[in-house]
């Protein structure tokens, strides 16, 4: 009999999954004896009566790596220790299933599970090893927020994006002589809205870990404009950067309407419009180097299924693809440290972070 | 009286020189102590009378980042150290300029010198240096082929161009059923083919550092067809070659350039495939100059700015002789000589090599 590997993927998604997927699955069928099934919507394929699962062939995975999104689905509200369970009167009760799930994956013969998620579903990942279960991780972070790895595929991607919005921007914001406000994806750390502002151009960058003044974002957009009032600005700002001496939204209602409205309050005077990014940043064709690096972390998770490492993520370090305990990785987090390269390089080109 | 930095750029394009030069005149302004001018077409703007220096403003550099390009111009001949005279009977020779040159920036006012280019760049710099010249270098090569720098900018964007293009081949090979071959640039590293062979998930990859033998490509081929049915992507750089044949090239035929002009790989395989009897229907395409055009992805404008801004710093602090190299997430300055001793080859132990067998990607080895 084959030796099978169950392949998870959970949290929200992120260009280069499919790239991942296709990856172990090309692997696994360079071996004669191995094959790759997968669950559907993260752990709820093999927690489901009637089981949801798909084998995955090399038919099945051919010119995946092309296409955004995952082919297996994804939640990122699914936790296996506190799953929600219809009850007899029709509602829902969390239950820990964790013990169901192992012996689900025992019956059905997996040799191991290679389980693509974030930080979260790590946290799940590590529980369920201690608890026996024969798992690697991959990680899957679109706003590089993992300390350990040099890059998470999907980033480049979402940076891209944002950039490209930017490039937009300004032709229109230049046109109307308009300050135009970009929010992008980045709740604790603003790496997304650091690099496209660098790579974009733009004015201003507001990023959770620095928090910013009202005074000092007008000074800068001022001096955006001559005595005519012709000028533009664009400012870039990751939905979890806050206004000094508050506290950071739990859930993040909006800063770019925030920021044009307190500008509108004080009667500043250019236009200003907003621009929501959104989903838009995890949509779309992976990059080059997005694929690039998911195929070599999906590559290198079947290599450390089949040498029987588990309890470890696969992770590219060093221009090195590396093996780290999933244990030493899901408690840090990967936030701009002010000290970092990128910054000094904005403000060498003059943009400003509003402190 | 205000500081000078003269900018200029020399040897092959690359997306990306625009958001160096960016980076490098916003981040003197913000000094107000210097002001930045470029020379045109590398040293042959100041070489040239009368000379070609343009004057590089905010207003000049606004928004040039996401053009690919320089907007100094640039030229892979000549150069202070060579510069070519046409004698009385039609022949070329070349003299040394260099100390008329140097002399000629000092009259010029020009306190700093940064010179964006590739290693025949950097090694003009070092004699440059040796002579006195206050001169900084930024790496510039499309190929990734620099020991001393992670990685230079321009080159990913050649990398998802190159990309893009094998997405494109896929749905018409599988289409038609045909193997179609796509040369890439890579004279003497196969990194811009190799990654986008994993990137667009080619079946057979061909580079200088790994040399083919026809059989096992055409093994690879018709292992992928089954009753005429089936595709192949073959990427191939342009100095890829086979295990008995020599790469192909010829000499350049414009005055003082050096460089030997690859090209037309694809085709000879093509032709070798067919005469070792390969059935299947074959294609090339030969990608050229559309991998140095168009915009740079964020990545590259992202390096390039932050080699602009280190270069003018390492101007700012009166270091010289040194050029500006990424060292993830730093970026960091290295002499000259140790930037260009060691180049940077497709080692075929290293991840990416590992990777692309780990998905049945062939060498033709």
């Amino acid at each position: 009999m084959k030796k099978r590997i169950l392949l998870v993927n959970s949290g929200g998604d992120c260009p280069g999954m499919n790239a991942v997927i296709r990856a172990i699955v090309k692997r696994a069928t360079k071996e004669t004896n191995w094959e790759v099934i997968g669950s559907v919507n993260g752990f709820d394929g093999i927690l489901a009566e009637p089981l949801e699962l798909v084998a995955l062939n090399e038919n099945r995975v051919r010119g995946i790596h092309v296409e955004g999104g995952t082919i297996l689905k994804t939640n990122n509200k699914r936790n296996p220790f506190n799953f929600p369970v219809k009850q007899e009167n029709g509602s829902f009760k969390n239950e820990d299933l964790s013990d169901k799930l192992i012996y689900n994956i025992r019956v059905l013969n997996f040799d191991a599970v290679i389980h693509i998620g974030g930080n979260e579903s790590h946290k799940i990942s590590y529980k369920l090893f201690k608890k026996g279960l024969n798992i690697v991780g991959i990680p899957k972070t679109i706003n590089n927020d993992l300390s350990i790895a040099e890059y998470a595929f999907g980033f480049q991607t979402a940076v891209q994006v944002a950039t490209e919005a930017v490039d937009k921007l300004v032709t229109t914001a230049k046109s109307h002589n308009r300050v135009l406000i970009l929010e992008v994806m980045g709740r604790d750390a603003g790496w997304i809205g650091l690099h496209a502002a660098i790579s974009g151009g733009a004015d201003v960058c507001l990023i959770p870990e620095i928090p910013f003044t009202m005074d000092k974002v007008v000074e800068k957009l001022k001096s955006k404009y001559a005595s005519n009032k012709r000028g533009f600005a664009i400012v870039v700002v990751a939905e979890g950067a806050y206004l000094k001496g508050e506290v950071p939204e739990k859930n993040h209602k909006g800063i770019a309407r925030k920021i044009a409205s307190n500008l509108k309050d004080i009667n500043f005077e250019a236009d200003i419009r907003e621009t929501i990014l959104g989903h838009l940043q995890r949509g779309g064709t992976p990059m080059a180097l997005d694929r690039i690096l998911a195929t070599e972390l999906g590559v290198k998770a079947f290599e450390l299924v089949k040498e029987k490492y588990f309890g470890t993520m696969a992770i590219h370090q060093n221009s090195k693809l590396e093996a780290i305990d999933i244990e030493k990785v899901i408690n840090q987090y990967n936030k701009v440290d002010l000290s970092h390269n990128l910054i000094k390089t904005a403000k060498g080109i003059g943009i400003s972070f509003g402190d | 009286m205000k500081k000078r930095a003269l900018v200029l750029t020399g040897g092959g394009d690359c997306p990306g020189l625009n958001a160096v030069i960016r980076g490098i005149v916003k981040r003197a302004h913000q000094t107000k102590e210097w002001e930045v001018v470029g020379s045109i077409q590398s040293f042959d703007g100041v070489l040239r009378e009368p000379t070609e220096i343009i004057n590089l403003d905010d207003e000049t550099v606004a928004g040039i980042h996401y053009q690919g390009g320089t907007i100094l111009g640039t030229t892979t001949k000549g150069g202070p150290l060579a510069w070519p005279v046409k004698e009385n009977d039609g022949t070329w020779s070349f003299i040394d300029r260099s100390d008329e040159m140097i002399q000629k920036l000092k009259s010029m006012g020009i306190d700093a010198v940064i010179n964006i280019g590739g290693d025949g760049s950097q090694r003009i710099s070092q004699v440059l240096f040796e002579k006195g010249l206050n001169i900084i270098g930024v790496p510039k090569t499309i190929d990734n082929d620099l020991s001393a720098t992670d990685y230079t900018f321009g080159y990913q964007t050649a990398v998802q161009i190159a990309t893009e293009a094998v997405d494109r081949l896929v749905t018409t090979a599988s289409s038609h059923n045909r193997v179609i071959i796509l040369e890439v640039m890579g004279r003497d590293a196969g990194w811009i083919a190799l990654s986008s062979a994993i990137a667009g998930g080619a079946e057979i990859c061909l580079i200088p550092e790994i040399p083919y033998e026809i059989p096992k490509i055409l093994e690879v081929i018709n292992n992928r067809f089954i009753d005429g049915k089936g595709h192949v992507i073959i990427v191939v750089s342009e100095g890829a070659k086979s295990k008995d044949g020599d790469v192909l090239s010829k000499e350049s035929d414009e005055v003082g350039n050096k460089n030997l002009k690859l090209g037309g790989i694809a085709n000879k395989l093509l032709h070798d495939l067919k005469n070792a009897g390969c059935k299947a229907d074959m294609r090339e395409t030969v990608l050229g100059h559309l991998q140095r055009g168009g915009v740079p992805i964020a990545f590259d404008r992202i390096l390039a700015t932050q080699f602009g801004v280190k270069a003018m710093e390492l101007a700012i602090e009166g270091t010289f002789g040194k050029m500006v190299a990424y060292n993830h997430p730093n970026v960091v300055s290295v002499p000259f000589l140790e930037a260009i001793s060691k180049y940077h080859y497709v080692n075929t132990k290293s991840a990416l090599v590992q990777t692309a067998k780990g998905i049945g990607m062939s060498f033709g080895d």
